[in-house]
């Protein structure tokens, strides 16, 4: 299924390790073609109207919904403010993508009418959809578009999700013409509005010339902007102007909650409507009480996998029997047992969920604790005593009784890692400068391979784990150079095998979300389109409420 | 007037010490300022921009010789995340943490008085010794705990109290005293131990004095020996430690205002910190650190004001 890009995603990336227990990066689904050009290009015109969608029986105008989100945002400009599931989340009321995800997890264009490549990915060509207005009246238009786009580049910390992109033409009112300075055929990839694309995101440019425009947020979303309160709360009403089908809900608040015992406390006393969880004890828990009636229950696609990277360039860790004795004396039965996650997490072998159309088998070692035990001992018989290995995680008690979890299985093999506790930004930073032996890591995986280019490819000085090869950077180039999903997927298949064989990661299973709500809480998992067709109403923690409403 | 004049000395110097070090930690915090501003996949020319940008090039007194000049005009400098004035920011959210700090010595002082007279009159007895167990416990058991039980309990099973948010007295002054009340009672839990068990002492020191025999000799009433007698000079001891407290109370709040998520200075303090958002951090201590050198000083004052003796040294 597809995904967004990651650029951003290694801001979040220690954060995703929380996401063990609540945050994840997110992104759903695991079809197959979601990144073909032929996706996006093969979608018809839409059929715009304002009148309701009668996709949605016995719907009624009206209402408030509380909506517990983990955390608060920095502000609301797409283009300057990273956002985690909780940004996106409010994001996703006020602005509308260029393009979104269909039902089957496929790139189709949303707020653009169509997204054309030229016949080698180099000269994308977006047109919009007319009639499409700001919250402010503004029109959206190429030229609208092109001021988005250049406010990405003009920021240090977005360019990157836009790095391929050299010029930019506007055709016409609706038409802009877009040159890359290489061929980069899952460009659409990065106009979903997700994490790390938040490129997708349409401002009007009246905000985005504001030096105030990240707090006063102006989209041509079915909500507009009405009151920020930080550390407090975000409210949105719906936009009567709003270009597309209304939305049923009068308002929406977004209560930022950032203890999750309290974010659970406030669903289970009634005083939020919708809440979501990374937790798969929650979901357990919820899933349970669903049944009698007392909540509601949708669970997203699978999203990127728990991860714990290897440093390859580390002695001992630079011999890869060593790495793969770790994994082998990883039964990972265990691991799910300590998450509480049984029946929810998907155990995986790769980047890619092993239901994913993306996912190839390779010699990723399964468990095996004698063979572990031998690998070690050929290495000591080799190359002498194992040194001790440092394991670096952050500081939350729950993620260090996992690491205290692994440490002891890796024992039985004879591996004994010294566990390191530090802040996120210790993290990232020993990350960033190749000083870490083994850390626990997120952000990896999960979606579109060519997400993962920078991760995989030796030339990006972002590819953490300092493992590659020659043949797999030829894969990742010529990857991102195809149209088609199944040309595209020998060449991910041939990165897979790589990394079986080289197990520069340990894959620990799946990540869910669940979205919460209560029962009066109807059509939380339905998210039209402009055409009428179902959209993905829920990727990863992040969803969409325009077709929401309330039960009288 | 010499009181006031060197207590006022005093409390500028300390809060010139304070903001000096907590600059110096912040530059000693781990992780990256610019990593963190412009994420871990920006260009090396981006990150010698934004370092330039930034003044982290300059020397750490220039840099904060430079903020003490703003600061004095009340410029506390802007946020680099949410490119929002940090003073701004701080004057959204310092109300909510005064209220709850406010309230939390209220009703700290409100169960710890009456306890500590109730055990000072019948020192030794079992009244005595079972509120002295019960403040044992009080002080063992930890705030956040306190503050999730009682969210379990009163929000979540009785449904008497939303489990977060703020409610400014201004929209409704129930509403507001209502959704205090919980966190009040998280920060303020573990106080009504210390305050009893300090007053508790200094009540049975007093009762031993002469003055009281000579009260009681005299005929008077408990209730009239207890509160125009011996409440007073026992309450230096309190009064010092309430002030002190004030400084364990605003730690506490940046767990408190996190459980029930309220909107205060705490919360923001530590967003600054998680996000080495070193000017909102920096402004953010200013604040605390000036709040807690005022109750102190207020504290001096009235430690002159219940002792006269204390002024009379102050004029020596």
């Amino acid at each position: 299924m597809t995904h967004s890009r990651k650029r951003l995603r290694r801001i979040t990336a220690t954060l995703s390790i929380v996401a063990l227990a609540a945050l994840a990066a997110a992104c759903g689904g695991n079809d197959p073609k979601s990144t073909s050009t032929t996706g996006v290009s093969d979608t018809q015109a839409p059929v715009l109207t304002n009148a309701p969608t009668t996709t949605i029986q016995g719907a009624t105008q009206g209402g408030t919904l509380t909506v517990a989100i983990e955390g608060e945002s920095s502000g609301f400009n797409p283009t300057a403010d990273p956002w985690s599931n909780a940004g996106h989340n409010v994001a996703r009321s006020i602005f509308e993508p260029l393009a979104t995800f269909d039902s089957t997890g496929k790139v189709v264009p949303y707020l653009a009418e169509s997204i054309e490549p030229n016949t080698d990915a180099t000269v994308w060509t977006i047109t919009l959809r007319s009639g499409v207005k700001f919250q402010n009246g503004e029109p959206l238009n190429a030229e609208a578009v092109r001021l988005n786009f250049a406010a990405v580049q003009a920021n240090a910390s977005f360019k990157g999700q836009l790095e391929l992109l050299a010029s930019m033409k506007v055709v016409d009112d609706l038409t802009l013409e877009l040159t890359m300075s290489k061929a980069w055929s899952t460009f659409p990839n990065t106009l979903v509005g997700n994490i790390g694309s938040q490129v997708g995101y349409m401002s009007a440019p009246a905000m985005l010339a504001s030096a105030d425009g990240g707090r006063n947020p102006i989209g041509t979303g079915p909500f507009t902007f009405s009151e920020w309160v930080p550390d407090d709360h975000l409210t949105v009403v719906r936009n009567d102007n709003y270009w597309g089908t209304p939305a049923w809900l009068d308002t929406i608040v977004f209560k930022p909650i950032p203890d999750s015992t309290t974010r659970k406390a406030a669903m289970d006393a009634g005083d939020v409507d919708v809440y979501y969880t990374g937790s798969s004890s929650e979901i357990i828990e919820y899933q349970a009480l669903q049944k009698d009636g007392k909540f509601n229950v949708a669970i997203g696609a699978p999203s990127e996998p728990d991860m714990v990277m290897f440093n390859t360039k580390s002695m001992p860790l630079d011999d890869v029997r060593v790495r793969r004795a770790i994994v082998m004396a990883t039964d990972m039965s265990r691991v799910f047992d300590y998450l509480d996650a049984t029946g929810v997490k998907q155990l995986t072998h790769g980047p890619y969920a092993d239901t994913s159309f993306w996912y190839a088998k390779s010699n990723y070692p399964e468990f095996d604790i004698a063979g572990a035990t031998k690998l070690i001992e050929e290495y000591v018989a080799e190359k002498g005593a194992l040194p001790d290995i440092e394991f670096a995680g952050n500081q939350s008690p729950f993620l260090v009784g996992l690491q205290e979890l692994y440490q002891s299985m890796w024992k039985d093999a004879g591996i004994n890692v010294k566990i390191v506790s530090r802040a996120q930004a210790e993290n990232i930073t020993a990350v960033v400068g190749g000083k870490f032996q083994i850390i626990m890591w997120g952000g990896i995986g999960g979606g579109d391979p060519d997400d993962d280019y920078s991760d995989f490819h030796s030339g990006t000085g972002l590819n953490f784990s300092q493992f590659n090869t020659p043949e797999m950077d030829a894969a990742l180039d010529k990857g991102r150079t195809l149209a088609d999903a199944d040309a595209r997927k020998v060449q991910y298949d041939i990165v897979q095998q790589i990394l079986g064989d080289g197990v520069p990661f340990l894959w620990a299973g799946t990540n869910q979300f669940g979205v919460i709500s209560k029962p009066s809480v109807q059509a939380l998992g339905s998210f039209t389109l402009p055409d009428g067709s179902a959209g993905q109403a829920i990727t990863g923690g992040q969803f969409f409420l325009k077709d929401v409403w309330l039960k009288q | 007037m010499s009181l006031f004049r060197s207590r006022l000395f005093r409390l500028l110097a300390v809060v010139m010490a304070v903001t000096f070090a907590s600059y110096s930690m912040v530059s000693l915090l781990p992780g990256d300022v610019v990593t963190a501003v412009l994420g871990e996949r920006a260009t090396e020319a981006d990150r010698v921009a934004a370092r330039h940008d930034l003044h982290l090039d300059d020397p750490l007194p220039v840099r904060y010789g430079r903020w003490v000049a703003e600061a004095v005009t009340g410029d506390l400098g802007t946020s680099y995340r949410t490119h929002q004035p940090v003073s701004e920011a701080i004057g959204q959210r310092i109300w909510v943490t005064l209220e709850l700090v406010f309230l939390s010595q209220l009703l700290a002082l409100a169960l710890a008085i009456p306890m500590a007279i109730f055990a000072a009159l019948r020192p030794g007895s079992w009244i005595d010794r079972v509120m002295s167990g019960l403040q044992l416990g009080m002080l063992a058991v930890p705030g956040y705990l306190v503050a999730i039980v009682l969210m379990a309990v009163f929000a979540v099973k009785l449904g008497w109290f939303d489990t977060t948010g703020f409610v400014h007295f201004t929209d409704s002054p129930f509403g507001n005293i209502k959704s205090l009340l919980l966190p009040s009672v998280a920060l303020g839990f573990e106080q009504v131990a210390l305050y009893a068990r300090v007053l508790r002492t200094d009540l049975v020191n007093t009762f031993n004095q002469d003055f009281i025999w000579y009260a009681r000799a005299r005929g008077l009433r408990t209730r009239r020996i207890v509160t125009h007698h011996a409440l007073r000079p026992s309450s230096i001891g309190l009064v010092t430690l309430t002030g002190v407290s004030v400084g364990r109370m605003i730690g506490g709040t940046v767990l408190v205002e996190s459980i029930f998520a309220l909107p205060g200075l705490g919360r923001y303090t530590i967003d600054a910190i998680n996000n080495r958002d070193f000017l909102a951090l920096q402004g953010a201590v200013v604040v605390l650190t000036l709040g807690f050198v005022l109750v102190n000083f207020v504290v001096d004052i009235l430690h002159g004001v219940i002792d006269p003796r204390i002024r009379a040294e102050e004029r020596l």
